[in-house]
């Protein structure tokens, strides 16, 4: 197994290095890494030895967010870049530079050659949600602790595969939702505060799932590397509406399509679900029935689907508003909680690691403590397995039961069906 | 010095039971505690980090969080935080004496402060004074101690800290009504009513923020008796800020203006003057008519009270009243409370309109609009209504000079809203090269390259 | 109401002469059936045997495509078939996959397997990764030979040999070099570990415990070793653990 080293010894190695004064060689694939000035730190940046080396996979839209949020952390030392687009790697690049003050950033189009180096204790992945899994264990697998844009998951099988791997190579792996604890807290505090009571319902009014792609082809720029794009999802030809990063799921964007996205109910469904089960402090569980109603006989009122968990707790996603009792406390118009208005307990709410309004600080904090973070990949698993499940059911449009032990629906080989995907050759996730 | 000799003596210790069997529980216990000690003890900080995860999530038991806890002592002060916040995160008790004795014997302020963290997550009210002493100390121990004491477990922490309240030092009650809102601590308010009317400025203003953050209906007669007792200005403010809130927003709010709207109706005139513009912020129908009553009067006096109550309604359910108001009045400075009423009025996120209702209003009060000032306020208000059309509508005004600043901000804050932009990308960028180019002000032009460029901006906070 | 399958001819005839620059309008019909099928089980076989039809002959990659999609809802043992032909085309092997990987059946793993025995390079990689996510034990044996052959499906033989976590698996792995050059050790280390995992939730801690020591033992003096060491110990300590919270 050549995986690299952990933080701590490769902070020391560099340490070494950085006194030694030579360059390093790095791992096959590692760029020069030359020696400027600022490595060596001034009184507002931290020396090289002491921040976390960081490289972004995905630096398109979300991902050059984040990208930015990780580049102007004074305890990040940012030296790689890869995207499949020729254009946005360059972009991501130029901005690292120009933030080093030098051209030393490294820009990759496989993510691969960028896990193989050896100086990079953690990297941000920003890529569509098709790829979250397989990056994100093979980032596991090769030491690097990982920030993960939200959706986490595209399928519930990527869950448990991504846990296992965070924790069977210690590594900190954060869920990207920034939102879970930054938007939020109008219902969260008092809900933890005890002041509804125990949370009886949750409705949430967010997007449908997403659908199949039949956008028609068109011929391949070259600014694209369109097989890696693709990765393991099934082969399609390109068509720029397919792999538009925007923000849109009603068509043109891949956050629209099946292959690459669970549509808005996993993507706006990650802040609103994440926002709704964080505060009804369901984040350890998982659904354990997902009912499907079906739409009005006379087809004016549309079919929703709820899912009820084991502590009786049930979220409703997109209840006709005439079925929807008195909320006891809501998040603007898209998240609806009813409580059973007995005073409870309060309970101090968790906070991010360092202090920091931030989940940028709270990751970064976590890679040199070694502490879980915030978002850690299970609470964020647990919590996207609710949308998922209710996609499955609109997909079926019949109820299910989920069996969380064997990862399994109880009864149902349909629905078992779309737990996973078969991978394209030659991407497999173990 | 220990450290160095226990060390070797562990290694042999952990070898042996490794290869012991596994057959008893006490030889099983044994095995996972000196395992994770010898690991704590290594050199190499990724195994010190296995032993910090399994101290945090497994070996169980009092016993082993005694063992664990007992290693602190040993530690030098970085390794020491470590310890202390896998402490933490274990959640076991039985650290408390340990994390206790170290906030009273380390040199170093960090450690201290991490060990008064801890006490926060672990501690229950029998930590309140140690914590409560802490608040007297510098930074990074004083903030320690200060989101220790908010965050605090178990039944009688809130009502330690109420105890530690009623018999602080002045300067230091403003902290602690401030800790016991943060807790939502309903145990503080019986206490809270007597603080609204404290002697020390500090504490009154913290006690009626707090009843705003955590007061009822049983509380809104001790806030009318705090308002009316508080002098005009910031004050009097956050006394009408607080009786706003209870009586919109905190559960229980429709009760709670029931209890107020009585308590005005019964209340002598020179008092419901006082209470008047609480009244206007908490709206509704039955203080409209009130409201309504007043400025129907012929009494000027009575006529201004009513004025400035409906220039504070929480909602655009009065818009109309406004515009005919407006229309109807020849006092420039009725006038001016009217339109500023209405600019306040009109982007308001939960003022009960559409987005498109919402602009509609804004360009009908940007025809009521006779002054710079206004126009400008106007502007930049109107970015709250996040929709391509306001977007647009504020964009026109960069070709008008006098209005292209608080124009450009308006452009640069409805930017912020990503799915906005995205959905609108090359509209966005025009006019953001546009703000680049007019504004004088460095903060814009540094967000419009931001959002130009696909970064977030993140919000200074307070 | 019951779906009337005569209405499904026009859309398949429009399923027939589908390609990527058609209007797929006509196929929503299809998508519908394919919801109805679950209760109704004569359509459910009408469905099947149609969308079994476009996958030989003339209709196009997007047509074998489309239907494959379908079958991995609906597909049976009566699939596999039409879904095994195509497992050695190198431009619809992975959608064939698509399907009978999903598909419970006894004879979609079987296929599976023939077709390991007949393809090379990705698609035997392919053929490895959705045995392995049907955690079909019959495959082992022949995971287990292809170890010891080009190394990067070696590497994709241990990952899925780990996934089976089975006691054969184990065996399997346990010949193989965890320090194997490129890719190989990293999968073989990685299966090992997945395979201990396994024995450590079914409470086979003595034989968890095991694996991990064994791996430590191998790392031992080995420069770069260090993440094995690493991952063995948390695996030791958790046996540990386990056998506290079994007492």
């Amino acid at each position: 197994m050549s995986t690299p080293g952990s933080r701590q010894s490769r902070t020391e190695s560099r340490r070494r290095f950085l006194q030694a004064g030579t360059v390093s060689a790095g791992a096959a694939f590692a760029a020069p890494y030359v020696l400027t000035s600022k490595a060596l730190g001034d009184a507002a940046t931290p020396p090289a030895s002491d921040r976390v080396v960081m490289g972004g996979i995905g630096i398109g839209n979300q991902g050059k967010g984040d990208q930015a949020n990780f580049l102007g952390r004074p305890d990040v030392q940012y030296v790689a870049v890869c995207d499949v687009r020729k254009q946005w790697r360059d972009e991501a690049k130029g901005r690292v530079d120009a933030k080093n003050g030098t051209k030393d950033c490294a820009a990759y189009v496989d993510f691969r050659e960028l896990l193989a180096r050896d100086d990079i204790d953690a990297v941000h992945i920003g890529t569509p949600d098709h790829w979250h899994a397989i990056m994100t264990t093979a980032a596991c697998r090769a030491g690097k602790d990982v920030y993960l844009q939200k959706p986490e998951t595209l399928v519930l099988r990527d869950g448990p595969a991504m846990v296992a791997a965070a924790r069977r190579y210690g590594r900190v792996v954060s869920g990207g939702s920034q939102r879970v604890l930054g938007d939020y807290r109008g219902i969260v505090d008092p809900i933890w505060a005890g002041e509804i009571g125990a949370v009886k319902s949750i409705d949430i009014s967010v997007g449908g799932p997403s659908m199949p792609c039949y956008l028609t082809a068109e011929s391949t720029p070259p600014d694209i590397d369109w097989e890696l794009w693709l990765g393991p999802a099934p082969w399609e030809p390109y068509n720029p509406g397919r792999c538009n990063g925007n923000f849109g799921t009603g068509g043109g964007s891949w956050r629209s399509y099946v292959d690459y996205s669970g549509g808005s109910l996993t993507d706006w469904g990650a802040h609103h679900f994440g926002g709704a089960i964080f505060a009804a402090d369901l984040l350890e569980l998982q659904p354990a029935k997902v009912t499907f109603h079906p739409a009005s006989a006379d087809g004016k009122e549309a079919g929703y689907v709820s899912v009820a968990y084991p502590n009786g707790v049930e979220i409703f996603h997109n209840r006709p508003g005439r079925l929807r009792p008195t909320p006891s406390i809501s998040h603007q118009s898209a998240i609806q909680i009813v409580g059973d208005g007995q005073p409870r307990e309060p309970k101090p709410v968790p906070a991010y690691r360092n202090g920091e309004g931030s989940i940028y600080g709270d990751f970064i904090e976590c890679v040199k403590t070694r502490q879980r973070p915030f978002r850690d990949i299970e609470l964020a698993v647990n919590t996207m397995t609710a949308p998922h499940m209710i996609g499955i059911a609109y997909r079926l449009e019949r109820s299910l039961t989920w069996d969380r032990a064997a990862q399994q629906f109880v009864g149902d080989d349909e629905a078992n069906r779309f737990i996973d995907r078969a991978r394209r050759e030659p991407w497999t996730l173990s | 010095m220990v450290r160095v000799i226990l060390r070797p003596v562990l290694r042999i210790v952990t070898a042996l039971l490794v290869a012991a069997s596994l057959a008893t529980a006490a030889c099983a216990a044994d095995d996972a505690v000196a395992m994770v000690v010898d690991l704590i003890g290594r050199d190499d900080a990724a195994f010190r980090a296995i032993g910090l995860e399994r101290i945090r999530t497994a070996a169980k038991g009092e016993a082993a969080t005694r063992t664990f806890a007992g290693l602190l002592a040993t530690q030098a002060p970085e390794r020491q935080i470590a310890l202390v916040r896998a402490l933490a995160d274990r959640g076991d008790s039985a650290a408390l004496p340990a994390l206790a004795a170290l906030v009273g014997t380390s040199q170093d302020a960090s450690v201290r402060a991490a060990a008064l963290a801890a006490l926060g997550v672990l501690g229950s009210g029998a930590e309140v004074p140690a914590l409560v002493k802490a608040l007297a100390a510098a930074d990074p121990e004083k903030g320690a101690a200060r989101r220790a004491l908010a965050i605090l477990r178990g039944s009688d922490a809130a009502g330690q800290i109420v105890a530690a309240l009623e018999s602080a030092q002045p300067g230091l009650r403003p902290v602690l009504i401030d800790i016991l809102t943060e807790r939502r601590a309903r145990a503080i308010v019986p206490a809270l009513t007597t603080f609204a009317a404290d002697a020390d400025p500090a504490t009154r203003q913290a006690a009626l923020r707090a009843l705003g953050a955590i007061g009822g209906a049983p509380q809104v007669g001790a806030m009318i008796a705090g308002l009316l007792k508080s002098p005009a200005g910031a004050e009097r403010q956050t006394a009408e800020q607080a009786i706003v809130a209870v009586c919109t927003k905190n559960t229980g709010h429709a009760e709670a203006a029931k209890v107020f709207l009585a308590a005005f109706r019964a209340a002598p005139e020179s008092d419901q003057e006082a209470l008047l513009p609480a009244l206007g912020g908490i709206g509704g129908q039955e203080s409209l008519a009130i409201v309504d009553d007043l400025i129907a009067s012929p009494d000027a006096a009575k006529r201004g009270f009513g004025l400035k109550a409906i220039s504070r309604w929480p909602d655009a359910s009065v818009s109309q009243r406004l515009l005919d108001l407006v229309g109807k009045t020849k006092e420039p400075t009725e006038r001016d409370l009217l339109v500023g009423a209405l600019i306040r009025i009109a982007p308001l996120r939960d003022n009960k309109l559409s987005d498109g209702q919402k602009l509609e209003l804004v360009k009908k009060t940007m025809a009521l609009c006779d002054k710079e000032d206004e126009r400008a306020r106007l502007i930049e208000r109107t970015s709250a209504i996040r929709t391509i059309d306001s977007f647009r509508y504020v964009s026109g005004f960069l070709d008008t000079p006098a209005l292209a600043e608080p124009a450009c901000k308006s452009v640069v804050e409805l930017a912020h809203d990503r799915q906005l932009r995205d959905a609108n990308k090359d509209e966005f960028t025009k006019a953001l090269d546009r703000v680049i180019g007019l504004t004088k002000n460095q903060e814009l032009v540094d967000r419009a390259n931001a959002y130009k460029a696909g970064k977030t901006w993140e919000r200074k906070k307070g | 109401m019951p779906f009337d399958p005569a209405t499904l001819d026009a859309p398949f005839a429009a399923l027939k002469a589908y390609d990527w620059t058609a209007d797929a309008a006509p196929l929503k019909t299809i998508d519908q059936a394919a919801i109805a099928a679950h209760a109704d089980a004569a359509l459910r076989a009408d469905l099947e045997k149609r969308l079994c039809g476009i996958l030989g002959g003339g209709p196009s990659r997007a047509a074998k495509e489309y239907a494959c999609r379908k079958l991995m809802m609906i597909g049976t043992a009566a699939s596999v078939p039409a879904l095994a032909a195509l497992l050695g085309d190198k431009d619809n092997s992975h959608m064939a996959r698509f399907a009978l990987e999903r598909i419970g059946a006894p004879e979609a793993a079987a296929a599976l397997r023939t077709a390991l025995g007949e393809v090379s390079g990705d698609l035997a990689i392919g053929m490895i990764s959705s045995l392995a996510a049907r955690r079909d034990a019959a495959s082992v044996p022949a995971l287990a030979a292809l170890l010891q052959g080009d190394a990067t499906i070696a590497a994709a033989a241990a990952e899925a040999l780990g996934r089976m976590s089975s006691p054969e698996a184990l065996a399997a792995l346990a010949s193989a070099d965890p320090f194997a050059a490129g890719g190989l050790g990293r999968a073989v280390v990685d299966a090992r570990l997945a395979c201990a995992e396994g024995l450590l939730a079914a409470g086979r801690r003595a034989e968890a415990r095991g694996v991990y020591q064994a791996l430590l033992d191998a790392a031992k003096g080995k420069p770069a070793a260090k993440e094995v060491e690493l991952a063995a110990t948390r695996g030791v300590l958790a046996c540990v653990d386990a056998s506290l919270a079994a007492l």
